[in-house]
């Protein structure tokens, strides 16, 4: 997945720290970092200028001679662009900026006159509109705010930000979100972990007079909604922007960026529906009926049946459940009242959906990661707070929710000497404690030897002794472990392997014949039945894939003449003669 | 006298220069200088002569043999080089037209590493195991500890046969046929086929090899581990590589680790090969999951192990110049000849 690091230091600061140097630690604690991408690349020399003086060149009809202030300095620069005027804000690239675009920044003369760097297009910084409004315009990019002369370009982009793609391993989908790794990044640097805000204003309306919530199958563990009134649909702010942007992921609107905000935050998939669409103030959640068509959000109809789970009401269907919203239930700039939906699908069921109807979105391949029960009311919360704190619309009382298990932390108990004993490490109580509690487990430690724990609810990787001997030893370090050879394992009475070492015996008996030795695949198709006119050929006894890769790999081969002859065939086309060859 | 032999001398120059070869050149210096010779036998009549004459004649002779043999060197050394060349040459022929009685075979480059390692873990006093490739559901993930709805399973990942019976996906099947049927303590490896649903193309194969090993003993550690991969990592890649422990994920150990080499392009510096993070990866491991020495009927309050899987390929091209696993499945012969 990918973090920014600007969007991580809302939950802990890593400023200080050098992306090459947290990655490291990352892939060492488990979270593997594939590429450190940084979003100034090219635009390290590139600042905000303002044109103070624009004069005809004497000697080129076509250029302008710019008097320029980039706060630190003050510097003549000659454009061909139409578009400056005396008082603008402008990208200036000095000498020895390599742009993005490729070109290399040198101060030169034109016609008689010094040029000392260039005054920079969206193009030319490979932006478009999505990044900064007005980037595509012909001509040079005019800065509409109000910015210090001086500052970084990268920083009035947003794109002074660096993004890590980090691997998450399948048993931690916690960790598929910035909060989850913010997480784990707190216990690797030893620093403070601040959690994101929560906290939102309720009208005096009562969401259970808005809506009901019905779940009515096994696919769904927790469905929570909650009712936002008086909406006001409109762009989102700079900074959700800049960051959906950061990760991939293209502003809509304001309620939509917010679901998309909070998935990649919080790691819980939200989707939006506009209430007044639905039917009887009723959300159920139930399987699908064979043949029950929907029109997806992506305006395709699609055909389900019961082993597919969606959201509808007393008429229709809203969602497929996890994987799309239907395109009837949506909100739009028109919407007026809304429902959000933090839902808990299993994902064996939006998997088997999503490959069968040949879609996905970021929902479903979350939901296919597994999203734990305990995200949902975080989500919705978090969701909520924004809406709130960025006055889109009026939050009525309370959730209504329906849960179908417990969503509890577990207990667990070991013996400490177990522990270091299987990890072969010297390591204090206290370090075990510490690094146990930094992972948001409580610590309970009886008589210097029982280690009692309590692991929150989204850990369901923890369940027994080696799952908390991981924990501990992936943070104190693999590094620390020493190296024996097994000095303790007691002697095992050896077997021989008759026919392993006949073959090997084999084998080379006839290399030293004069015979190479093929690695020929063992699937393959029934050519050689004509191929070798074999006769008395029974084709009940051969084994089939069900699921071949093709044709040319469905069957167990009976025959290693048929791979032979392919092989002489392959060598006599590459002028290979007089062939001694072999494979057993 | 003295003029037969100064004749003597340029009919012996003479017959030189007609000569082509380093044999006829030879057959030239017995004529003259060998001990038969006719330069040879004046000097073994020169007791008929007085004392005087003797030794003007000898002076003579002597003379004329420095001459001749010197000649006889030049020209020997010459045919020699030619000699050699030519045969260098027919030799070079030999080789794009196999002689008949010069041929020599090749163990396949997957069989020669497979044979390095098992030596290896032969000298540690590890069992050999084979077994089925075609197997039960139950060996290759239920008793594994892979859950029914893990992605490996789904049917693009996994071959299957029909409800019960797959093409296993990896050589772990191994370990627990093992567990099953002989108690603890065991130290074995297996290694053979393993089939998954991947198109063929540079770094991917439907059908490829993997290694795998198990121990399984009181008071095993994460220490053994370490031990055994550093020996293994020595001993197959060379004593100056070290090796790194990153967590992972496996379902059948607990810790997991992805274990990485020293990047032998690079000596750990940094290179493209390694994405610049001086270490390649070579083969997963971990402390065996007890759910699964449990689902084996060892008692995993008493008993625990470490298990390794390696991928044969991976290591044939880490050990070569080649970086396209195709060139493995291709079996042109005149490549599978210059592994040795
Ligand atoms: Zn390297």
């Amino acid at each position: 997945m990918k973090l920014s690091l600007k969007w991580l230091n809302d939950f802990v600061d890593v400023k200080d720290v050098k992306p090459e140097e947290l990655a490291e630690k990352m892939t060492n604690a488990g979270f593997e970092v594939e590429s450190i991408e940084y979003k100034s690349k090219g635009m390290e020399r590139v600042f905000v200028g303002e044109i103070l003086k624009l004069e005809k060149h004497p000697n080129a009809d076509r250029l302008q001679v710019c008097s320029i202030d980039v706060g630190f300095e003050k510097v003549q620069i000659l454009t061909a662009a139409t578009n400056v005027f005396e008082g603008a804000l402008i990208p200036v690239a000095l000498d020895g900026a390599d742009l993005p675009c490729g070109v290399l920044i040198k101060t030169s003369k034109m016609r008689g006159l010094e040029s000392q760097g260039m005054l920079c297009s969206g193009q030319e910084l490979k932006i478009d509109n999505s990044v900064y409004d007005g980037a595509e315009i012909d001509g040079i990019m005019i800065l509409h705010e109000d910015y210090k002369l001086g500052t970084p370009i990268a920083e009035v982009l947003g794109l002074d930000d660096v993004v890590l793609d980090v691997t998450v391993l399948s048993n931690r989908p916690d960790c598929n979100s910035v909060l989850g790794l913010a997480r784990e990044i707190s216990v690797i640097l030893n620093r403070e972990l601040t959690l994101p805000a929560l906290d939102y204003v309720e009208s005096d309306r009562k969401c259970e007079d808005y809506i009901d919530v019905d779940i009515n199958t096994d696919r769904c563990l927790r469905y929570m909604a909650s009712v936002v009134t008086d909406l006001k649909i409109c762009e989102s702010p700079k900074y959700i922007k800049q960051r959906l942007n950061a990760v991939g992921i293209r502003s809509i609107n304001n309620i939509v960026d917010i679901t998309n905000y909070v998935l990649m935050e919080i790691g819980q998939p939200m989707h939006s529906f506009d209430y007044d669409k639905i039917d009887d103030k009723v959300i159920e959640i139930r399987n699908a009926k064979n043949n029950e068509k929907v029109l997806a959000l992506n305006m395709e109809e699609y055909e389900l049946d019961t082993k597919d789970t969606v959201i509808a009401d007393s008429h229709k269907i809203l969602a497929i459940a996890g994987v799309m919203g239907g395109f009837n239930s949506g909100i739009n700039s028109m919407s007026k009242n809304l429902v959000f939906e933090s839902a808990t699908f299993v994902k064996g069921g939006v998997r088997a959906t999503s490959r069968k109807l040949g879609l996905s979105s970021d929902s479903s391949n979350r939901y296919e990661k597994g999203v734990e029960p305990a995200f949902c009311e975080i989500g919705l919360k978090r969701a909520l707070h924004l809406i709130s704190s960025l006055g889109y619309g009026n939050i009525c009382k309370g959730i209504v929710e329906e849960t179908l298990i417990d969503i509890k932390p577990k207990r667990l108990s070991f013996d400490i000497k177990d522990i270091t004993k299987l990890l072969a490490v010297e390591i204090s109580n206290e370090e075990i404690t510490n690094i146990l509690e930094r992972l948001d487990i409580k610590v309970n430690i009886e008589n210097d030897s029982i280690l009692n724990i309590e692991v929150p609810a989204v850990r369901n990787d923890i369940a027994n002794i080696s799952d908390i001997a991981e924990e501990i030893i992936r943070i104190y370090g693999f590094d620390k472990v020493q190296s024996t050879l097994l000095n303790t394992t007691s002697y095992c009475k050896r077997n021989k392997n008759l026919k392993l070492d006949n073959i090997s015996l084999l084998k080379n008996k006839l290399v030293d014949c004069g015979f190479v030795e093929l690695n020929t695949f063992t699937l393959s198709n029934l050519d050689y039945v004509k191929k070798l006119n074999l006769s008395n050929f029974n084709r009940e006894e051969v084994i089939a894939i069900s699921n071949p890769l093709n044709e040319d790999l469905k069957y167990m081969r009976t025959n290693l003449a048929d791979s032979l002859l392919n092989v002489i065939q392959y060598n006599e086309r590459h002028g290979n003669k007089n062939l001694q060859i072999f494979e057993i | 006298m003295k003029d037969k032999i100064v004749e003597m001398l340029n009919k012996g120059l003479s017959d030189l220069v007609s000569k082509t070869s380093s044999r006829e050149i030879e057959e030239v210096r017995v004529k003259y200088l060998g001990k038969s010779g006719e330069l040879t036998a004046i000097l073994k009549d020169m007791k008929n002569y007085e004392p005087e004459q003797r030794k003007e004649i000898g002076a003579i002779v002597n003379s004329a043999r420095k001459e001749l043999e010197d000649k006889i060197a030049e020209y020997k050394a010459k045919f020699e080089q030619e000699e050699m060349d030519k045969k260098l040459k027919e030799d070079a022929i030999d080789v794009t037209m196999p002689a008949k009685n010069v041929r020599i075979g090749a163990l396949n480059p997957i069989t020669i590493v497979q044979n390095k390692i098992i030596n290896i873990f032969k000298d540690l006093g590890f069992d050999i195991y084979d077994g089925p490739e075609i197997d039960f559901y139950e060996y290759n993930f239920d008793k594994l500890n892979i859950p029914a709805d893990h992605p490996a399973r789904e049917s693009q990942d996994t071959f299957y046969i029909d409800d019960k019976r797959l093409l296993r996906s990896q050589t772990s099947t191994m370990q627990i046929r093992v567990m099953e049927n002989s108690k603890p303590p065991i130290k074995m490896i297996s290694t053979g086929k393993v089939y998954r649903g991947d198109e063929l193309d540079a770094s991917h194969s439907p059908i490829f090899y993997q290694l795998e090993a198990l121990v399984i003993d009181k008071n095993v550690t994460l220490a053994d581990l370490k031990g055994t991969l550093d020996y293994l990592a020595k001993s197959l890649f060379g004593s100056d590589v070290s090796i790194r422990m990153r967590p992972s994920f496996f379902p059948f150990t607990e810790p997991s680790v992805e274990v990485d080499i020293t990047c032998s392009k690079c000596k750990g510096k940094g290179c493209p090969t390694c994405k610049n993070s001086g270490w390649v990866e070579i083969l997963g491991a971990g402390m065996v999951n007890p759910k699964v020495l449990d689902n084996c009927g060892i008692d995993s309050k008493v008993y625990s192990g470490f298990a390794l899987g390696i991928g044969i390929e991976r290591v044939v091209l880490g050990l070569s110049e080649i970086s396209d696993i195709r060139i493995l499945v291709e079996n042109d012969v005149r490549t599978l000849n210059q592994y040795k």
